[in-house]
């Protein structure tokens, strides 16, 4: 803010002396925060602590013995979940602040360690023997409970991210393209249900009013992968694209209705670009492969793209009026 | 000069301002509301997810009717080609100009995407034509760079213009021969600083007003490219492969020990400099570049292993950061740990969230043959053997 301006403004009359004067003693006294410095340097902290650890205990097994080892993480989660559980604030389904800057920090170190816990512990000891699917549903279970008792949206995020991985799908941003092999049915199946799951859960939590800032969270994870499965299934079942297609429609209209509901730009954007793909794969697809086209089949998707591209303009253009207007 | 409306820029600058001041409180929702009818804007500024959409659909259209046209128009040629590349950029600018000027799209998406399409056709049509140098090619995209800085106060092209042209100083001062090649890193690093001190002063004059962003932007790069140019493994890797050196692993440049100072040095001064100045830009970035010693550093020697490095390192970034926070759990000489008043992107998008997700290595995917919760959801899929 500049104090020049606010002047000028108030000899327009277009604000009060006494506003004038806030601003000129909010300017000269205004503080310098640190505040997400510091906790970008916290979050590093504890990244590097628990990665640094992780392979200390990997690279170490022959000489420090396993049950040391086990018994050091245990330590350092169940001081952390006690610390937590000393500090917090009074449970409630409404959002609760963390108690001071650290507590986050903390639960997210306890429920690192606990998973790496879990993890060794069956590692060394088969403490599940053959049922693998518990070595990742216990953690879930934990990561969930401690979400929502703790209030934590990193520790929900990595809780959706454990009940995808229990169900074979990896969802993180960066891997959910790389890792999965969405030619698999059964991934693309596993894939649509989960979505369909998380939106609904999303869903609930707004409902019900339980916790309803998660929403966002469940949303979002269950919204990209539940297009990003139903694309798949577009391209990979070359019989039936045609039915997928109008489930993706489905889909894009439930998500254009949400998009008003909650007027986000950013579901909107996202229900277009996924749409788009699907349109332009199910299009493309019917001219060459349909009407074999040659020579004019160039021609014609070129013309499409341009097309479509100026409508999308258009639709875009009038979403975003309608958007601002509501 | 400038393409857009004057008028407006100075209207949305106060209307910016009055909002920022309303959400602070300092003046009330009335008189924000006042403020906002008596400094209309009448541009056309989309919400910036629907500019990231209107973005991608405009380069799509572009790249479509280019096909269509070279289709309809060539006949085999790389000149051919090039020309009709450097025709179709200009009728790409001349769409911009127009949408600017009648349609009023200000960073709409539109705008940007038509910008940066015809700088992408003209240099790639001149490049078609002529087989150019990379000092021609620095060249030719500090100009169109420079163009479109002044009129469209973009602040990615002001950044490109910044170091297209420290590209053409390095690349034209590398021919001068031997003596030139030793003192390359210093005389950027000359350059770059007084850019960066020019800029400073400028920012914030009346006659830029308009160019906070580009100046803002160009400071940013100034400081980083100052650290790139000084830094030992960048100085080394690039004399190596540039100049043929065939240096061995462990041997140093001549004179590598400058480097070092300076590699270990700039960050340092960053940072003291940004608390003495309370100067976030700075900070920030000396913070940032902190992570570029630890880099350099470790690629060159291997004092400690990894792990002791990463929970050594971890330790003391926690302890350093938790006594910072109760040192400034009061507010000491101007500085807070509280979060200051001024909205932050990071709050209302939890990217942190994203984040933590991201970097959290989930457990690796189990045979899911015991069939609870999920396992039957969907028909024929769910219940299949499990193929990992």
């Amino acid at each position: 803010m500049n104090t020049k301006l606010f002047e000028e403004l108030k000899a327009a009359g277009l604000i009060s002396p006494a506003s004038l004067e806030k601003t000129q003693f909010d300017l000269k006294n205004r503080l310098f925060s640190l505040h997400w410095e510091l906790r970008t340097m916290l979050y590093l902290g504890v990244l590097l602590l628990s990665g640094g650890l992780g392979i200390l205990v990997y690279k170490n097994i022959d000489t420090i013995g396993h049950t040391a080892i086990l018994i050091f993480i245990c330590l350092v989660w169940a001081g952390g979940f006690y610390y937590c559980s000393k500090k917090k604030l009074p449970f409630s389904f409404l959002k609760v602040a963390a108690p001071n800057s650290f507590f986050d920090y903390i639960l997210l170190l306890s429920c690192i360690s606990f998973i790496i816990f879990i993890g060794y512990w069956q590692y060394q000891y088969h403490v599940f023997g053959e049922r693998f699917g518990l070595v990742t549903f216990i953690p879930m279970l934990v990561l969930f409970v401690s979400a929502y008792f703790f209030d934590h949206l990193g520790v929900l995020s990595m809780a959706i991210t454990n009940l995808a991985a229990w169900a074979g799908i990896a969802i993180t941003p960066l891997q959910i393209l790389k890792v999965n092999d969405f030619n698999s049915e059964s991934i693309i199946f596993t894939g649509i249900a989960l979505g369909v799951g998380l939106i609904a859960l999303g869903y609930v939590t707004r409902l019900r009013n339980i916790k309803s800032h998660f929403e966002f969270t469940y949303t979002n994870f269950g919204m990209h992968l539940l297009f990003i499965a139903t694309l798949a299934a577009i391209f990979h079942f070359d019989k039936l694209y045609a039915v997928w297609f109008v489930v993706l429609a489905g889909i894009a209209f439930y998500f254009y209705k949400e998009a008003i509901r909650s007027k986000s730009f950013y579901i909107l954007l996202m229900l277009t670009l996924y749409s788009y793909i699907g349109l332009s794969y199910v299009i493309i697809n019917f001219i060459f492969s349909t009407l074999h086209a040659d020579m004019g089949g160039i021609y014609l998707s070129l013309l499409y793209f341009i097309i479509t591209g100026l409508g999308l303009i258009m639709f875009l253009i009038s979403m975003n009026k309608k958007l601002k207007a509501i | 000069m400038i393409a857009y409306n004057t008028k407006w820029l100075d209207n949305l600058i106060v209307q910016n301002e009055a909002n920022s001041a309303s959400e602070k409180g300092c003046i009330s929702k009335e008189e924000n509301a006042t403020i906002q009818q008596q400094y209309p804007v009448g541009f056309y500024m989309p919400n910036p997810f629907v500019r990231i959409g209107l973005f991608i659909l405009t380069v799509i259209i572009a790249f479509f009717s280019f096909g269509l046209i070279s289709l309809l128009f060539i006949s085999g040629g790389n000149e051919n080609l090039g020309f009709l590349s450097i025709f179709f950029g200009v009728i790409t600018y001349i769409m911009l100009e127009i949408m600017v000027r009648s349609k009023n799209h200000y960073k709409s998406g539109v705008d940007d995407a038509l910008m940066w399409m015809a700088a992408a056709f003209i240099i790639t049509g001149l490049n078609f034509i002529g087989n150019l140098t990379s000092v021609n090619n620095a060249i030719i995209v500090f100009i169109i760079a420079f163009y479109f800085t002044v009129r469209f106060v973009n602040t990615i092209i002001a950044a490109v213009a910044f170091l297209s042209l420290l590209a053409i100083v390095f690349l034209s001062y590398l021919k001068l021969g031997p003596v030139a090649k030793a003192t390359t890193p210093f005389l950027l690093m000359l350059i770059t600083s007084m850019l960066y001190f020019y800029f400073k002063k400028q920012l914030g004059m009346k006659q830029w007003k308009y160019y906070t962003n580009c100046f803002t932007i160009i400071i940013i790069a100034a400081l980083v490219c100052f650290f790139l140019e000084g830094n030992y493994f960048v100085v080394r890797e690039t004399s190596n492969n540039m100049f043929n050196l065939n240096l061995k692993e462990g041997e140093s440049i001549p004179y590598g020990w400058i480097f070092w100072l300076l590699t270990f040095f700039i960050p340092i001064l960053y940072i003291f400099q940004g608390l003495k100045a309370k100067d976030k830009i700075v900070l920030r970035i000396g913070a940032l570049l902190i992570v570029g010693i630890v880099f350099t550093f470790r690629f060159y020697y291997h004092v400690v292993s990894t792990e002791i490095a990463m929970t050594t390192g971890g330790v003391i970034l926690i302890i350093l950061a938790y006594a910072l926070t109760k040192y400034l759990a009061l507010p000491k000489h101007g500085f807070t740990a509280q979060l200051s008043s001024d909205k932050h992107f990071m709050d209302s998008f939890n990217i942190e969230a994203i984040v933590i997700a991201e970097t959290y290595v989930a457990p690796p995917v189990a045979p899911t043959q015991d069939n609870t919760l999920f396992g039957g959801g969907s028909g024929g899929g769910g219940g299949a053997s499990g193929n990992y």
